[in-house]
C-alpha cells in the first residue's frame, strides 16, 4: 500500500514537472546572476578574518581571527565614522521619510486631475538628475562668492554663511538636497497605493456625512499604512548606510570631520589604500547590523499586527 | 481585462463643503504649488544660464530666462570628443543593462507569482537574503577581478542584471493579475512561454514601464561603479566624466581634451559656468525625454507587497 502511494507521488511529481518545467527554466538566468554577483562575493567575506594578500589569493591567505575587528573597534577614526553614519541616517530617516508620505496625502486631496498630474510631473523631475549635477547646482546656489542664497541673506541684512565647507552646515545641506531630489519621487509608491483605494468607500463615507479630514483619517491612511510599514522596514536596514555618491561629492577636507561615513571611509581605506581585509571587516559589520535591524523591525511590525516584509 | 481598464473617477460626487474644508483646500493648492516651484527653479536656472552670455550670468546669477541668448557654450561642448565618447559608453551601458535586467528579473518574478511553482520558500529565502545582506565593496571588487571584468564595460552591465527590489515590484504586480485568465490558457493547452509572452506581458505594461525607467535612470546617472572598476578613461560613462568636468577638475579637462585653441580664442566672453550648465543639460536630456511618456504608467505600476511564499 505504501509502495503504491510512493508510486503515485512520483507519478504526480513527474506530471508536474512535465507540465511546468518552463517555470523552472525561467528561474535559471536569475539564479545564475544571483550566484555570480550576490552570492559569489560572499565567499570573499572570509578575508575579513584573514590577512589578505593579492599574491596568495582569498583561500591561501592566513587566518587571523578577529584581529581586524579588534583594530576596528579600537580605532578612533572608525568610531567617529560610525557615529557620523548613524547620526546622518537617523536624521535622514526623521526628516526625509515622512516627507513623501505627507506630500502624497496632500496631493491626493487635489481634485483637478490635470493640475495634479502637472504637479506630479514637476515633482518627479529632480529624481532624474544625477547626483553629480544636483551637487553642482547646490554648489552654485550656496557658494560663498556667487551663491544666490548668500546674496539673499546679505540683501536681508545678514552675513554670508559658509554652507559648503563648514562642519556645522554639512548635514543640513546633505539632507536638504536629498529631500529636494527624492521627496517628489518618493510619492510614486504611495500614489500607486492610493490609486488602488476603492472610490466607493469615499462615496459611501460622503453620503454618511464624513468630512475631508475624517475621510483622510479613516479611509486614505489605513489604505497606505501597509505600504508605509514596508518602506519603513526596508529603510531600517539602511541604518548604517548613507549611499556613496552624494556624500563623496559634498565631502571636502574642512567638513570631513562630520562628512565621512562608512561608505566613503571603506572606499578610501579599501580601494584607494588597499587595506582589503580591514575594509572588508567594515563592510561585514555594516551588513550584519543592517540585517539585524531589518529582521527586528519586521518582527516587531508583525508582532504588533501590522504588515511584514515577509 | 475589463476590471483592469475600468477608469476610476476620483471623488466623483459633489458635496457641499464647510468653510474650514475650503480653506484647507486653498492652502493645499498654494503649498503644493510652492513646493513644485521650488523643485523647478534650479532646473530653469541651469537652462537659462547655459543659453546666456557669461557676463549676464555674473550680473544676475538667479535668472530663470536666458539673457543675451547665445549657444556658444553648446558649440564648445559639442566639439569635445572625450565627452561624446563617454556619452556613447553610457548609451551602450544603459540600453544593454536595462534590457538584460528587465528580461532576467521578469523571468524570475513570473514563476514566483504562480501558485504552481514548488520550492518557493527556498527561493524567497534567497531573495530576502540578497536584499538585506550585501558582501560589501571590497569582496565585490575582488569578485569582479576574479571574473576578469575590471576595465570592461561588462562590469557596469552584468552585476545589476538581477535586481531584488524590482523583482518584488513585478511579483506584487503579477499577483494582482486575474488568475482565471492564466488558468483558462492552461486548460486550452497554452504552453508556458505562450502564456508569458501573449497573455501576461500585454497586461503588464505599467510595471514594465516603471521598472524600465528605474533601471534606465539608475544606469544613466550612477558613477560609483565606474569609479571603482574602470581606470581606462576611454571606457568611462558620462556620469564619471561629468563628475570630472563639473566637480574635481572643473573645466580643465574640457579645455585639455578638446582643442585647446577653442577656449582661448573666445577669450573671457564665455566661461566655465555656461559650459558646465550646457554639459549638464545635454547629459540629462535623454532621460528627461523618455520620462513623460512613461509617467502615465506609474500610477498602477509600482506596488510593493510582502515577500511571502
Amino acid at each position: 500500500m505504501t509502495r503504491f502511494r510512493q508510486n503515485v507521488k512520483t507519478q504526480v511529481r513527474k506530471a508536474h514537472f512535465k507540465r511546468f518545467y518552463w517555470l523552472y527554466l525561467f528561474l535559471v538566468p536569475g539564479l545564475v546572476f544571483i550566484f555570480l554577483f550576490k552570492l559569489r562575493p560572499m565567499y570573499g567575506l572570509q578575508i575579513a578574518f584573514k590577512d589578505f594578500s593579492l599574491v596568495k589569493g582569498i583561500w591561501g591567505s592566513e587566518w587571523v581571527g578577529l584581529k581586524h575587528f579588534d583594530t576596528l573597534f579600537h580605532s578612533v577614526n572608525f568610531l567617529r565614522v560610525l557615529k557620523n553614519s548613524i547620526v546622518t541616517s537617523l536624521l535622514r530617516l526623521f526628516w526625509g521619510f515622512p516627507f513623501p508620505v505627507i506630500l502624497a496625502l496632500l496631493m491626493n486631496e487635489i481634485r483637478r486631475e490635470r493640475y495634479k498630474r502637472t504637479l506630479q510631473t514637476v515633482m518627479y523631475l529632480p529624481h532624474f538628475i544625477s547626483w553629480v549635477i544636483v551637487i553642482t547646482m547646490v554648489t552654485a546656489l550656496l557658494s560663498k562668492s556667487q551663491g544666490v542664497i548668500n546674496d539673499l541673506i546679505v540683501m536681508l541684512g545678514g552675513s554670508k554663511v559658509d554652507f559648503l565647507t563648514s562642519p556645522r552646515w554639512f548635514r543640513t545641506v546633505l539632507i536638504g538636497s536629498s529631500i529636494w531630489k527624492e521627496a517628489g519621487w518618493g510619492t510614486v509608491i504611495y500614489m500607486a497605493a492610493l490609486a488602488g483605494v476603492d472610490v466607493e468607500l469615499y462615496e459611501a463615507a460622503m453620503i454618511d456625512g464624513a468630512n475631508r479630514w475624517q475621510r483622510m483619517r479613516h479611509i486614505t491612511m489605513p489604505c497606505i499604512v501597509g505600504t508605509v510599514t514596508i518602506m519603513l522596514i526596508m529603510n531600517m536596514g539602511n541604518i548604517l548606510s548613507n549611499g556613496f555618491e552624494q556624500i563623496w561629492l559634498l565631502q571636502n577636507s574642512p567638513n570631513k570631520e562630520v562628512a565621512e561615513v562608512l561608505e566613503t571611509y571603506s572606499y578610501q581605506v579599501g580601494i584607494r589604500e588597499g587595506r582589503f581585509s580591514f575594509a572588508t571587516a567594515i563592510g561585514f559589520f555594516q551588513s550584519v547590523v543592517g540585517m539585524v535591524m531589518v529582521y527586528v523591525s519586521n518582527f516587531l511590525s508583525r508582532r504588533m499586527g501590522g504588515n511584514g516584509l515577509w | 481585462m475589463v476590471t483592469m481598464s475600468k477608469r476610476r473617477k476620483y471623488h466623483g460626487t459633489k458635496v457641499k463643503e464647510s468653510l474650514p474644508e475650503r480653506i484647507f483646500c486653498v492652502c493645499n493648492y498654494i503649498l503644493l504649488t510652492l513646493i513644485a516651484l521650488l523643485m523647478l527653479y534650479p532646473i530653469l536656472n541651469v537652462l537659462a544660464v547655459s543659453f546666456s552670455n557669461y557676463n549676464e550670468y555674473l550680473k544676475t546669477p538667479w535668472m530663470i530666462w536666458p539673457r543675451r541668448f547665445t549657444t556658444e557654450a553648446y558649440k564648445l561642448v559639442f566639439r569635445n570628443r572625450f565627452f561624446w565618447r563617454s556619452y556613447g559608453n553610457t548609451i551602450i551601458v544603459t540600453v544593454s543593462a536595462t534590457l538584460l535586467s528587465l528580461g532576467v528579473t521578469l523571468l524570475f518574478a513570473w514563476p514566483l507569482a504562480r501558485k504552481e511553482l514548488k520550492g518557493k520558500p527556498i527561493l524567497m529565502t534567497i531573495l530576502i537574503f540578497t536584499m538585506i545582506f550585501h558582501a560589501g565593496m571590497v569582496p565585490g571588487y575582488i569578485n569582479m577581478k576574479d571574473l576578469h571584468l575590471l576595465n570592461t564595460l561588462w562590469v557596469l552591465i552584468l552585476p545589476g542584471a538581477f535586481n531584488t527590489f524590482n523583482c518584488v515590484i513585478m511579483m506584487s504586480f503579477f499577483r494582482e493579475l486575474p488568475y482565471e485568465l492564466v488558468e483558462a490558457a492552461m486548460v486550452d493547452g497554452g504552453s508556458e512561454p505562450y502564456i508569458l509572452t501573449r497573455l501576461v506581458l500585454p497586461l503588464s505594461k505599467p510595471v514594465l514601464a516603471s521598472v524600465t525607467l528605474f533601471l534606465a535612470v539608475g544606469n544613466w546617472n550612477s558613477y560609483f561603479g565606474a569609479q571603482i572598476y574602470i581606470q581606462n578613461r576611454d571606457l568611462w560613462p558620462l556620469a564619471l566624466t561629468l563628475k570630472e568636468i563639473l566637480v574635481s577638475a572643473s573645466t580643465a579637462i574640457l579645455e585639455a581634451e578638446s582643442d585647446p585653441g577653442a577656449l582661448s580664442a573666445l577669450g573671457n566672453e564665455i566661461q566655465s559656468k555656461s559650459i558646465q550648465y550646457a554639459t549638464v543639460l545635454i547629459s540629462t536630456l535623454p532621460i528627461m525625454c523618455i520620462y513623460p511618456f512613461l509617467q502615465k504608467y506609474f500610477a498602477k505600476g509600482v506596488m510593493v507587497g510582502s515577500v511571502k511564499g
